[in-house]
């Protein structure tokens, strides 16, 4: 049953990707923002499902089970996380409309005057989006090999070949179309499991709680499990988290696909809603916690949904697998679809400064697409040579020295070239530093260091000081210009 | 050019708004959050308070975020170029 229903899922999701194509020019625009065309619907579950991946999914529940309560943190940054988005995201639609732009990178690039700029936070998002591009085809090679039986590398990649062809021929209307049916089945099987499941081994909600008051305490507050979650640790990767969010390429990018500036901060203002679909997946970690013999990686779900003790274990196992492949696909299509844009906008015309026509510009898109796909793949075969913490680590600081170049850039006039550059030169620049002393050189990382701080965190710290420095100690930018920007 | 259609904008909801979210982030992180959050007890529907704790913090964002959207407080302004191509 699961595997028919795989099949039909993965069909579904081809012929709706490459119809939603169809309804557009299919030129450069409609290829990366869909024409600025997408209402309230598709812009809920644009920013919905692209956000919830695999690993929110699979990872969720395997981190109850590791540290406790710390998995609450996905739901406590996720809580401010969009309201940046509120305040900035309509300023952002409008003037990406007015000026044509199509990605983060462009955007800053003419804001600050600066094609280096452009071309060095495009070159910067494709290194931070690949890490998560790994974990969204283990995700499907996982739920491929448990319910099939195959290697995960194939199952990745047959997964992964019908979005490289939706994403290629649907463009952003076939991410967008594709990631409301994706959406739609996350939101629908893991509320559905997430009572489910307890209701039937416990009771209830209420008394698997009970048992686990009883039986783990330490796992409902922190600093949970040993060696456990300090207070400062905590509140760092919700800070950090809260900060970063809206810096994603892909998430910043969303803002040019909205139909008007309202609709952006509609997105965000519904954006909970999907949010608490994180509430069943610590259900059903705390519902494994207390079975015996549950595993604890991440196939703990997939262990869990066909547990003995469930009724109609098989119906659950066939959907869960499908509610996965549903969160790796939308993520890892925004992925695609993201990378190839930010590659040829903000590397090849921008930052190459390649005099390129619309239809060439949307084939190398779609090569772009079988390019970064052949990539994901690829790390994946190599995926048990390198440390995924140490690829998300690196990720993570990435997107956040981001920060000041946005915020400043988009709400203080004195904000300019120099200081843009100055900042976030040093603030990645730092960020890779520390992390190849952390691989490298121990002793050196403990002295650059001491408090053992988040590598994004100090790197941020001092792109902020040298970008506002700077930005005082030279001269702003001609009023002209910045009245584009609503400066 | 069709005029810039201005909508009623209480400015000091706008001036108001970030230190509320401010506040909440605050709300989520130390000292606040071990002090406020950090409990079992007591419990909603079954659910312990360091979870519950979070759902309310987001309920509170929610509510705050309607508000501000409904009374256009941010940003409202819409251009007649809103439209898909600027």
């Amino acid at each position: 049953m699961a595997s028919a229903l795989i099949f039909a899922y993965l069909a579904c999701s081809l012929v709706l990707g490459l119809w939603a194509g169809r309804r557009g020019s299919g030129g450069t625009d409609d290829f990366i923002t869909g024409e600025r065309s997408f209402g309230p619907v598709l812009m809920y579950f644009v920013m919905g499902a692209m956000v919830f991946s695999a690993y929110a999914l699979l990872g969720t529940p395997q981190r109850v089970m590791a540290k406790g309560s710390d998995a609450f943190y996905a739901l406590a940054y996720g809580a401010v996380a969009m309201v940046p988005l509120f305040f900035f995201g309509a300023k952002a639609r409008r003037i990406g409309a007015r000026e044509r732009m199509f990605t983060q990178a462009e955007f800053f690039g003419r804001r600050y005057n600066s094609r280096r700029l452009t071309t060095v936070m495009g070159l910067a998002s494709l290194l931070a989006c690949l890490p998560y591009l790994l974990v969204q085809f283990k995700g499907a090679g996982v739920v491929m090999q448990q319910v099939l039986g195959w290697s995960p590398i194939a199952g990745a990649a047959a997964v992964y070949a019908v979005v490289m062809v939706y994403v290629m021929f649907g463009g952003m209307r076939g991410v967008g179309w594709t990631n409301v049916l994706q959406g739609v089945l996350m939101l629908i099987v893991v509320w559905w499991l997430g009572l489910a499941i307890p209701q039937q081994l416990f009771g209830g909600i209420g008394p698997m709680f009970d048992r686990v008051i009883a039986e783990q305490p330490a796992y409902l507050t922190l600093p949970g499990p040993g060696p456990g979650t300090t207070d400062f640790q905590w509140s760092a990767e919700v800070l950090l988290s809260i900060l970063g969010f809206t810096m994603w390429p892909q998430v910043f990018m969303k803002c040019f696909t909205a139909r008007n500036a309202r609709l952006v901060q509609h997105s965000a203002v519904v954006y909970p809603t999907f949010l608490l679909f994180l509430i069943p997946l610590f259900f059903l970690g705390y519902a494994a916690l207390l079975l015996p013999g549950a595993p604890r990686d991440e196939r703990v779900l997939l262990w869990l949904v066909h547990h003995p003790l469930l009724a109609g274990g098989d119906v659950m196992l066939a959907f869960f697998s499908l509610a996965v492949l549903a969160a790796s696909m939308s993520t890892g299509d925004a992925l695609l679809h993201g990378g190839s844009s930010i590659f040829v906008r903000d590397v090849l015309v921008r930052g190459l400064g390649l005099q390129l026509g619309e239809r060439t510009q949307t084939w190398i898109l779609r090569g772009s697409v079988v390019v970064l796909a052949a990539l994901g793949l690829l790390l994946m075969m190599v995926a048990h040579h390198v440390s995924l913490v140490d690829l998300l680590l690196l990720a993570y600081a990435v997107p956040v020295q981001f920060l000041p170049i946005v915020m400043l850039g988009l709400y203080w006039r004195r904000a300019n070239r120099p200081s843009a550059e100055a900042g976030l030169y040093l603030g990645l620049g730092s960020v890779i530093v520390l992390f190849a002393a952390d691989k490298l050189a121990p002793g050196l990382y403990a002295a650059l260091n001491p408090l053992g701080l988040q590598i994004g965190v100090l790197g941020l710290a001092l792109n902020c000081l040298v970008m506002v420095v700077v930005a005082l100690l030279t001269p702003p930018m001609a009023p002209d210009h910045l009245r584009r920007f609503e400066l | 050019m069709t005029p810039r259609v201005t909508p009623t904008r209480p400015a000091y909801l706008a001036r108001l708004a970030p230190l509320l979210f401010v506040a909440t982030t605050a709300s989520l992180v130390w000292p606040l959050y071990p002090w406020l959050g950090n409990h079992v007890e007591p419990r909603i529907l079954g659910i312990p308070w360091s979870l519950s704790y979070v759902i309310l913090v987001i309920a509170v964002n929610t509510a705050a975020l309607v508000a501000l959207y409904m009374l256009r407080a941010v940003d409202a302004s819409e251009h007649p170029e809103d439209g898909p191509h600027g």
